[in-house]
């Protein structure tokens, strides 16, 4: 998302009216309701909602947990641009000429109610793709007793796409996801590639063939609209394209994963301590053979009773 | 088919349409053949001439822009059908009654072409 | 969607989102309007391809003098013409734009290396030379375009 970094010092609009788009499951109507709000600097869209909700009409129904763009609960419509709403600022939507910020729920999700929509399909298909490493040995991977090596360039090729935060902005955004719903989505599939491109994936030849489906990324045309929505930076649409290359590729044999990580024991068993300078003091009391082959106790029954 | 394959089968159809279609539209550029205006340039002396000659170009051109034609349409109405099971059968079928029935058009075209009189 | 007595809605925002790119907010986005534009095209070439296999199976079908008769509907400003020239439009963009998506979808080129975000958080696909080809695109086939309605409608 091109993000207006001064935003948050400049001042909003002293009121700024909020239009929301309401839903009321129980009856089926869909109606637009304002409310005014009193502004400060700083203020996000979110705390205006929550001033709304404390002050004005406590019926208004969103969804929020961690308030810092980090949980992704808070996606919606804002000024027709999916958007966090803990991470917009009213300076950055409403401006003095138009004091006027309206929200809608996420597009192309079902809505529960007001600003809430239903992720169940979004997560059934973020499942669909397997978003974890797989690896030949099972019993390695889930008691773990070595270590998968990995260089910072190996990391570096999908460390983007591992900050996603399952928001869903990015399908909200999408106009293929808009009309088809069995379309996976560019957040599934941004996280396929991630896995793909994890040098500790092991499985990565059934992951492709599990995409080599109707549905999936053949219906992404690169409108990129998911990568300019995203708040993370994740750039699904560059993941998408990667992932279709190297599905391609693989379909007529020119692809191979280079490397597969192997297991390794621990970085500090590798190497054998390097042994203290000579001027170095140590505290006294402290015996530092001691130290190395028995791990410190903590009491904590004693500092529970002290 | 696979959607892979497809995918494969419509980004190759592109690469060879490229060049092919740079070929068929240049040869109606008025100047290559002397001639004041488009429609003089597809005088039959011209294309009697152009089909005799390059008539495997021309046919694997029908080929690949009515494959890539077809079913780019085909992935758009696809898209638009959602999940109604039905409809996206009868988008399949009709698809490919599509590419056989403008396949044997453009065939025809070729193989039926009358002499000059 | 139904659930017990409540009913959910659907807020896909449907086929509309395909075909006009403005029903959200794009700023800084323009895959997205090189995106509608070659669906639209595409749409277009599809009926101009069966009609041009048609039309060109006159002289099989009815002999060489049926073809002159068709080629001359193609001379001055007419419906046919028009529409020809529509067509030809349609084909230089959705060539040239398919050049450019052949490398991104094929090929994966033009989208950037993966980075690590940082101000001002632009996707690296957005930042790379395809941005450039949108534009490099849109240029030429204005200017073919263009060229095409000159040997059309005026010699
Ligand atoms: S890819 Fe970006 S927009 Fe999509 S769910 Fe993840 S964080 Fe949100
Ligand atoms: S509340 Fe957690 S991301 Fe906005």
């Amino acid at each position: 998302m091109v993000f207006d970094l001064k935003a948050a010092t400049r001042t909003p609009p002293r009121v700024v009216r909020i239009r929301v788009r309401r839903y009321n499951p129980e009856t089926g109507s869909s109606w637009w309701q304002e409310y005014e709000v009193e502004t400060y600097r700083g203020m996000t869209v979110l705390d205006a909602l929550l001033k709304i909700k404390a002050e004005r009409d406590h019926s208004l129904v969103f969804r929020y947990s961690c308030r810092m763009g980090v949980c992704g609960s808070c996606g919606l419509v804002v000024n027709k641009r999916p958007r966090l709403a803990c991470q917009t600022q009213i300076a950055e939507v409403a401006s003095e000429g138009r004091p006027v910020v309206e929200l809608e729920p996420l597009y192309n999700f079902t809505v529960l109610r007001d600003l809430a929509t239903d992720f169940t399909e979004f997560f059934r298909k973020h499942r669909f793709v397997k978003p974890y490493i797989l690896r030949r040995d099972v019993r390695e991977r889930e008691e773990p007793t070595l270590e998968y090596s990995q260089t910072p360039d190996e990391l570096a090729e999908y460390y983007e796409y591992s900050l996603c935060i399952s928001c869903g902005l990015c399908d909200a955004a999408c106009p293929v996801y808009a009309s088809d719903p069995n379309f996976l989505g560019p957040q599934a599939l941004a996280q396929a590639y991630r896995y793909i491109a994890d040098t500790r994936d092991e499985l990565w030849e059934e992951r492709l063939r599990l995409l080599d489906v109707e549905g999936s990324i053949f219906k992404c045309h690169f409108a990129a609209t998911c990568s300019a929505v995203c708040p993370k930076m994740v750039d699904p649409a560059g993941a998408i394209q990667r992932l279709r290359s190297t599905l391609l590729k693989y379909k007529v044999r020119v692809y191979r994963k280079t490397r597969v990580a192997k297991v390794v024991p621990p970085m500090e068993k590798r190497e054998p301590q390097k042994p203290l300078p000579p001027e170095a003091t140590l505290v006294e009391g402290v015996d530092l053979k001691l130290l190395e082959e028995e791990k410190p106790v903590i009491p904590v029954e004693k500092l529970l009773t002290s | 088919m696979k959607a892979g394959t497809i995918a494969l089968i419509q980004y190759a159809t592109a690469i060879l349409m490229v060049l092919l279609i740079a070929w068929h539209v240049a040869v109606r550029i008025p100047w290559l053949h002397g001639v004041e205006d488009l429609p003089s340039t597809m005088s039959p002396e011209i294309i009697y001439d152009e089909v005799r000659r390059f008539w495997p170009l021309l046919i694997l051109l029908s080929i690949a822009v009515v494959i890539h034609g077809v079913n780019g349409l085909r992935g758009i109405l696809l898209e638009w059908a959602g999940s109604n099971e039905r409809l996206r059968f009868a988008i399949n079928i009709l698809s490919i009654l599509a590419i056989i029935a403008l396949l044997i058009v453009a065939v025809h075209t070729i193989v039926g072409l009358p002499e000059l009189g | 969607m139904e659930r017990g007595r409540f009913r959910f809605l659907e807020n896909r925002l449907g086929i509309i989102a395909s075909l006009y790119p403005w029903v959200i907010d794009i700023r800084g986005n323009p895959e997205r309007i090189a995106f509608t534009l070659h669906r639209i095209t595409g749409i277009i070439l599809v009926g101009f391809v069966a009609l041009h296999i048609i039309s060109t199976n006159t002289p099989a079908r009815a002999g060489w003098e049926a073809w002159v008769e068709e080629v001359q509907r193609l001379s001055g400003v007419n419906p046919v013409s028009l529409l020809f020239f529509i067509a030809m439009g349609a084909l230089v963009f959705h060539s040239l734009n398919g050049i450019r998506l052949l490398l991104v979808e094929l090929l994966a080129l033009g989208i950037g290396r993966p980075e690590k975000p940082k101000p001002p958080y632009i996707p690296p696909s957005l930042k790379g030379y395809q941005r450039t080809l949108i534009y490099i695109v849109s240029i030429l086939s204005l200017i073919i375009w263009a060229l095409m309605g000159y040997v059309i409608f005026l010699m």
